[in-house]
């Protein structure tokens, strides 16, 4: 996974609030209060200080803040120990770290089966 | 036909007038002599555009200033015409369009490489190519500022100031905030800051990278309704374009300028 903290190209700081659909094609870094949902293509990265009431769409995400609603990702969700999150997940890979809380349903992608050549 | 709007009011007369023969030698050399007129008090770079479409000019070459390119911009407004640029000084536009001086301006003019560049738009026919600037007065004073983003979300948050950027120089940069063709504003918004942290990042400030700052939020745009502190000052390159609350948006491909080779995007 990308690490979006380091090359966000959205940011939303602590003391940021939005209200409405937050849609973006690159990395987004949230560490503000968001009402509503947040899509994008490439990598989330929820802070500490987040406190978002949205659903959330992204093709990797790592959670540290507080997010209440439905999480979607097609790669990997890690939810790291300061992580409350209040809803359901559908992700490719599932991490959570100790101490992180987490209360829903969890659907994960089946792994590809990787088919083994015939021996010549 | 090329028309060159000589704006001298960056430089001194005796500096002008090396120029202008530089200019002139040059402009024969490379066969893209044209009109040139100087900007004076009772000629305004105004009423020099007016004229340079009353004679059918193809070619309006801005010589001067950043300031000089961007009143020329405002002054051709929608309408159909190819823009080059000849920077007197150093100017951070002519940087992003790969122009550092006469000569080279010259030859790039003479090369005629055109771009489909955006513009920004600030309520109606305020046109920036380079960046608008808010807050960032009497010592950092914080202003709450709410906007709504692209009809889609509204924010708000308190800032010391923030930059609207269609095109920024930068040296180092990974980063797409420098590029005016991906059809984006760029918004930074520098949050309040201690005087420590101030002068921590005064290099970061007076560059306009905010968002190598700690806690500044950064966010693209299509569309930008900046609905309140209300008669906040919006500023192109140091004067006021408009006052909030104000639109901002972002013309693709609004505007026809010759770039060098060596432009940053």
């Amino acid at each position: 996974m990308a690490r979006p903290e380091q090359n966000p190209e959205t940011i939303v700081s602590s003391s940021m609030r939005i209200e409405g659909e937050l849609k973006s094609n690159g990395n987004i870094r949230i560490d503000g209060k968001i009402k509503g949902s947040v899509q994008t293509q490439a990598d989330l990265m929820v802070g500490q200080t987040a406190q978002i009431d949205a659903d959330l769409i992204a093709s990797n995400a790592l959670i540290a803040g507080i997010v209440k609603g439905n999480v979607t990702v097609k790669g990997s969700l890690i939810l790291l120990e300061t992580a409350k999150l209040i809803g359901n997940i559908s992700c490719g890979s599932l991490g959570v770290k100790e101490g992180a809380y987490f209360s829903g349903a969890c659907r994960m992608n089946e792994p590809k089966q990787t088919q083994e050549q015939p021996e010549q | 036909m090329y028309y060159y709007i000589v704006d001298p009011q960056k430089i001194s007369q005796r500096e002008f007038e090396r120029v202008q023969n530089e200019l002139y030698s040059s402009l024969s050399l490379y066969h893209i002599a044209g009109e040139v007129v100087r900007v004076t008090g009772v000629r305004t770079i105004n009423q020099l555009v007016e004229n340079a479409f009353a004679m059918e000019v193809k070619t309006l070459v801005a010589v001067g200033s950043d300031e000089t390119l961007h009143d020329v911009i405002n002054a051709v407004g929608s309408r159909e015409m190819v823009i080059g640029f000849i920077p007197l000084i150093k100017t951070e536009l002519g940087k992003i369009l790969g122009i550092r001086d006469i000569t080279q301006a010259i030859k790039t003019l003479a090369s005629r490489r055109i771009a489909e560049l955006d513009l920004g738009m600030v309520n109606t026919g305020n046109y920036f190519l380079g960046k608008i600037s808010f807050g960032l007065e009497n010592n950092f004073q914080p202003i709450e500022i709410k906007f709504s983003a692209n009809n889609e979300y509204q924010a708000s948050l308190i800032v010391a100031g923030g930059l609207i950027i269609n095109s920024r120089y930068d040296f180092s940069d990974d980063s797409k905030i420098t590029d005016p063709s991906d059809a984006v504003l760029d918004l930074l918004l520098l949050p309040k800051l201690s005087r420590w942290q101030t002068f921590w990042h005064r290099n970061q400030i007076s560059s306009g990278n905010f968002e190598k700052i700690p806690q500044a939020s950064m966010l693209h745009v299509k569309k930008l309704e900046i609905t309140s502190p209300v008669g906040l000052a919006l500023k192109l390159e140091g004067r006021v374009l408009a006052r909030t609350p104000a639109t901002v948006d972002v013309l693709p491909q609004a505007l026809k300028i010759i770039v060098s080779k060596e432009r940053t995007f």
